[in-house]
């Protein structure tokens, strides 16, 4: 469309929404992970709000390469400050430095302008899962207050159909998935979520694979993981056992590493 | 055709303008020399607030591609001050829908200043009296037929008129104070330069100049990303664009 679109200096608006190179990202990664042929037992990686910290996300993508016993990296939301094309490319040329594949769900501050949109064309869906060993991921959008509760925001529309989904398979194959991970940037009681729905969205959690305790006071192999308070924390929100592990901002340096074995889990923070 | 229409009553208004200024060696109209020889204070009065009024008609118009502006933005302005070396621009931008969710409009304003300009050629080819249309005098660089202005220092802001962006944080978010950035206006800081081709007096029909410029300019927002990163350099947010200028008068 632009008329130079070889020169990347030409620039009609700060909110026009065509970038060059890489889009449909989700789609791209989500086939890297399945060519994985992950088994039982991987690990993977957990960072967010990386908005306008460039430096420090070069930083944590050679940590994290340099490691090499990272299968994947899952991004928490807050790519961007301002919803900016601008700060969605810069941020997608440094998270394209990972060695492995990386999948990322939408924060508030990427709804900002048009950022939604150019979430959409950069990245995908706003809702998503996908399948690693035994584990189903459930990666929801959680920031309902951008569009002023308009949109279902969590969609339980897409939860009934994974619960669906993972009920038919299971049937099919017993246990073939024992394990849920749910990915969001905001946690219910935030002020971004759809705090109305905080106790349908507990009773909803529960009907997936591992967030029901076998017995009382058992240790859940399943759990969610969030961004957006820019604190490393783990609360237990409903007293239900199902544990919410929030990872900070980037600028604070440290990220999670989540080890998933014998349909179990253990969570690392690293500073680096 | 809507700009062709908007430069042309321009046009017109510069003719009143012309004619304002030069009624006092009107022959044509007796009726001038004659009031104009034993005014009445209401005849200064009127006479004194129509000149004014006239300052008031834009003597430039500009078109431009790109920078920041919308993909094409076209507007007017006014020169003015010590060899017009100021320069206020109005202009309205447009974004198509293929570059975005819907197609957008924005308006800009915009401040420039043109310290230095250099006449290239021989100094009386475009007029050789060195009285402008207005009779005021001209700097020999406009004298000549070609001219240079090396800088152009540009502040601009600008709006876009679309409802997914505020001026004030809706109450929504903390009351009102949760990103605390007005997301409908950016401001923008640039520099410029500008080659500018003086019609001669004989040739003139709608403008007696005609510039063309580049200017290179960022924006707020972009420089709040780049200033705590080493990875952010100057390239990555500055920003080209190319216009033409119109001078009227």
């Amino acid at each position: 469309m632009p008329l130079l679109a070889g020169c990347n200096m030409i620039q009609y608006h700060p909110y026009e929404c065509h970038f060059d190179g890489d889009r449909h990202l989700t789609q791209k990664n989500l086939q890297q992970i399945e060519s994985l042929r992950l088994g039982p037992t991987f690990r993977f990686a957990f960072i967010s709000d990386t908005q306008r910290c460039y430096d420090d996300t070069d930083d944590v993508v050679a940590h994290i390469n340099a490691r090499g016993d990272i299968d994947f990296v899952v991004h928490g939301g807050d790519m961007t400050d301002f919803g900016l094309t601008d700060e969605f490319v810069w941020m997608r040329n440094s998270l394209t430095a990972f060695q492995m594949p990386w999948v990322s769900i939408i924060g508030n501050h990427d709804y900002l302008g048009h950022g939604e949109y150019i979430y959409q064309e950069m990245f995908g869906d706003l809702n998503y899962s996908f399948t690693v060993g035994h584990v189903r991921f459930e990666m929801i959008n959680t920031v309902a207050l951008e569009l002023d509760y308009s949109t279902p925001i969590p969609d339980f529309d897409f939860l009934e159909r994974e619960v669906n989904y993972i009920d038919s398979v299971n049937a099919v194959h017993p246990d073939s998935i024992a394990q849920t991970v749910f990915v969001m940037h905001s946690r219910p009681f935030d002020e971004q979520f759809n705090n109305n729905v905080n106790k349908p969205f507990d009773r909803y959690l529960h009907f997936f694979p591992g967030m029901t305790a076998d017995a009382e006071g058992a240790h859940l192999r399943s759990f969610c993981l969030n961004g957006h308070n820019h604190h490393t924390q783990t609360l237990d929100l409903f007293g239900d056992g199902i544990l919410f592990y929030g990872i900070c901002n980037i600028h604070k340096r440290q990220y999670y590493v989540i080890t998933i074995s014998n349909n179990d889990y253990e969570i690392e923070t690293v500073d680096f | 055709m809507k700009l062709k229409l908007l430069i042309f009553s321009f046009l017109a208004m510069a003719d009143v303008a012309i004619f304002a200024q030069e009624e006092e060696i009107c022959l044509l109209d007796t009726l001038v020399v004659e009031t104009v020889a034993h005014p009445t204070a209401y005849e200064q009065r009127v006479k004194h607030r129509r000149e004014r009024w006239l300052d008031l008609c834009p003597s430039l118009g500009i078109v431009q591609y790109a920078g920041d502006m919308g993909m094409v933005s076209a507007g007017f302005g006014w020169d003015y001050g010590r060899r017009e070396r100021w320069e206020t621009h109005v202009a309205v931008g447009f974004l198509p829908k293929e570059l975005g969710p819907n197609a957008d409009v924005m308006l800009t304003l915009r401040e420039n200043l043109v310290p230095w300009s250099f006449g290239l050629g021989r100094r009386t080819w475009a007029d050789p009296h060195g009285v402008g249309t207005l009779g005021n005098p001209l700097p020999w660089s406009r004298r000549a037929a070609v001219s240079f202005e090396p800088a152009v220092f540009t502040l601009f802001i600008n709006t876009i008129f679309d409802d997914e962006f505020w001026i004030h944080e809706p109450d929504k978010y903390n009351g009102g104070s949760y990103y605390r950035f007005p997301s409908k206006i950016r401001f923008h800081a640039g520099l410029g330069s500008r080659l500018s081709l003086n019609i001669p007096q004989a040739r003139r029909r709608h403008f007696d100049r005609v510039s063309f410029y580049y200017v290179l300019s960022t924006y707020d927002l972009a420089i709040i990303n780049a200033l705590p990163n080493e990875k952010i350099s100057l390239g990555d947010i500055l920003t080209l664009g190319f216009g033409v200028q119109y001078k009227f008068f």
